[in-house]
């Protein structure tokens, strides 16, 4: 191994961003900015504590040096005069508040949807649909947003709602037509994605996605076939499950990019197993298109599941399919869309807003897009990107580099008081990064 | 070979691209001390890699 020289002169301390967990009678050291880990033997751990408690980093350096280099190399051991924080900050600064090369546009064509899941937050709108006028509002502000970023590189169009493809002929297709043309003229990637049922996907639909640049679909099931059905059913004596998971694996087969989510409780769980049963026909060359995603429903209270999602998301690594259980935020490097400057969500009535998985009441809309294209924001969107590094609690936490306590919602949520999205429990916060190391991809360094 | 032992050989192929590597480098670089009383070894390193490409993060891992 190689070392860079260091900064011997300088006084070192400990990151206040290092975790250690157990793990295999050893333990893992894990530095959540550098994002690198060590395992080591329990007695490095011992002199790890007793250098800790000495206040004594470099100290160790005469004990092991490698140990030492390693250390400082990737981050566990920084410069005493460096504020950590202040880091976070200006890595925070530069993904959410100064990219000028990437715009997120969410445009909800209706608050109508054709299923009524019982755990929905949204208010449907039986007869709401974006018309012709806003639909052209739309466009202008798409055109406005490549004219005010003259670096703009990639536009990526992301349809929610309701349910999306209820305006299929009346919204998205045409604005899929103009993004796919305009942009193509500009030299500006383009793609969309869409957080839909899956239900009224057909193959004209398909032909029209492929031509232009859609790449991903958020499909939800709420368990295998019998509980899934109860939740979204055409009528009482047809579900939608078959229809559902047959479109999944056209789109898979056809390219496109799926995250199937999960919505779990305590009693669908566990028919994960047929689930996996039932995409086992994709060829396995098409399987990496699919990630499943396992998402508690917000609603269950159980807590006790964690252990469980993780083995099944490992039966479906297994089977050659992508999985993720959950339990690894990464809240800075890869912020919501709703933390960022430069993402708008489009309702179908003009009103504007950030965040997705809260109720779009217009007492809650953070401004309105106006026939000029440009949307006036309102004092809610200035106090949602001012909202970070609020809670004194995170300032001094080892995870906040990858918590950052949470979403810009949850922390708005939570404005002026302190708060932990785990509860203030240091356990769980070790679990999650133990986790986050055995479940994400890992390099080794 | 029955589904569930096809899985389990495919899941101990994935891991030993993965974590099992670091877990080999520790075992090559063993805890040992030198002729001077210094410690050497003990240690494995990795990092975790990025799966989301870049400015792909456009899903709420919210509940929505």
């Amino acid at each position: 191994m190689v070392y860079p020289p260091f900064l011997i002169l300088e006084r070192m301390k400990f990151s206040q961003f290092n975790s250690i967990v157990f793990y295999n009678n050893k333990f893992f050291i894990y530095n959540a900015f550098s994002n690198n880990f060590l395992l080591i033997e329990p007695l490095l751990k011992d002199l790890l504590d007793a250098a800790k408690l000495d206040n004594d980093a470099a100290g160790l350096e005469e004990i092991h040096p490698l140990f030492y280099a390693k250390l400082v190399q990737d981050g566990f051991i920084v410069a005493d005069d460096k504020d950590e924080v202040q880091k976070v900050k200006h890595l925070r600064e530069q993904v959410d508040l100064l990219d000028d090369q990437n715009y997120v546009l969410t445009i909800n064509p209706t608050m109508n949807c054709n299923f009524s899941c019982w755990y929905c937050y949204e208010d449907h709108i039986k007869d709401s649909k974006m018309n012709k006028e806003m639909v052209e509002n739309v466009i202008t502000h798409i055109k406005t947003v490549h004219q005010n970023l003259p670096h703009l590189k990639d536009f990526a169009l992301s349809w929610f709602g309701g349910e999306p493809l209820l305006q299929y002929s009346n919204v998205v297709d045409p604005v899929l037509t103009f993004c796919k043309s305009y942009f193509d003229s500009k030299g500006v990637n383009f793609r969309s994605v869409f957080t839909t049922n899956g239900f009224l996907i057909n193959r004209k639909m398909v032909e029209k996605f492929k031509e232009t640049n859609v790449n991903g679909f958020q499909i939800t099931l709420d368990g295998h076939r019998d509980m899934h059905d109860k939740v979204r059913f055409v009528n009482s004596k047809r579900g939608s499950y078959d229809e559902i998971v047959e479109n999944i694996m056209m789109l898979c087969r056809e390219g496109f990019d799926v995250n199937l989510r999960i919505n779990y409780t305590k009693d669908n769980l566990k028919s994960a197993t047929s689930i996996l049963a039932d995409i086992l026909p994709l060829e396995p060359e098409y399987r990496e298109n699919l990630e499943v995603a396992f998402r508690k429903v917000w609603q269950e209270t159980d807590k006790t599941l964690g252990p469980q999602v993780v083995s099944f998301a490992k039966m479906f690594r297994a089977a050659g399919f992508k999985a993720i259980s959950g339990g690894s935020p990464d809240n800075v490097r890869r912020s919501c869309y709703a933390d960022k400057k430069n993402h708008a969500t489009i309702n179908f009535n003009g009103e504007v807003y950030k965040c997705t998985a809260r109720n779009f009441a217009s007492s809650a809309k953070e401004g309105d897009l106006n026939k000029n294209g440009q949307v006036d924001w309102n004092e809610k969107y200035h106090d949602r990107l001012d909202i970070k590094f609020k809670n004194p609690p995170c300032l001094v936490c080892p995870i906040l580099p990858i918590c950052n306590g949470g979403c810009s919602q949850k922390a708005l949520e939570n404005a002026g008081k302190d708060y932990c999205v785990f509860n203030f429990d240091e356990n769980a916060k070790k679990t999650m990064v133990l986790n986050k190391i055995l479940e994400m991809a890992v390099e080794t360094a | 070979m029955s589904q569930d032992q096809t899985n389990s050989n495919q899941e101990k192929k994935g891991q030993e691209t993965k974590l099992d590597q670091i877990n080999k480098d520790l075992e090559t670089n063993k805890l040992r001390e030198d002729e001077q009383g210094k410690i050497e070894g003990g240690f494995a390193s990795g990092a975790i890699k990025d799966v989301i490409e870049d400015g792909n993060n456009i899903w709420c891992n919210e509940h929505c």
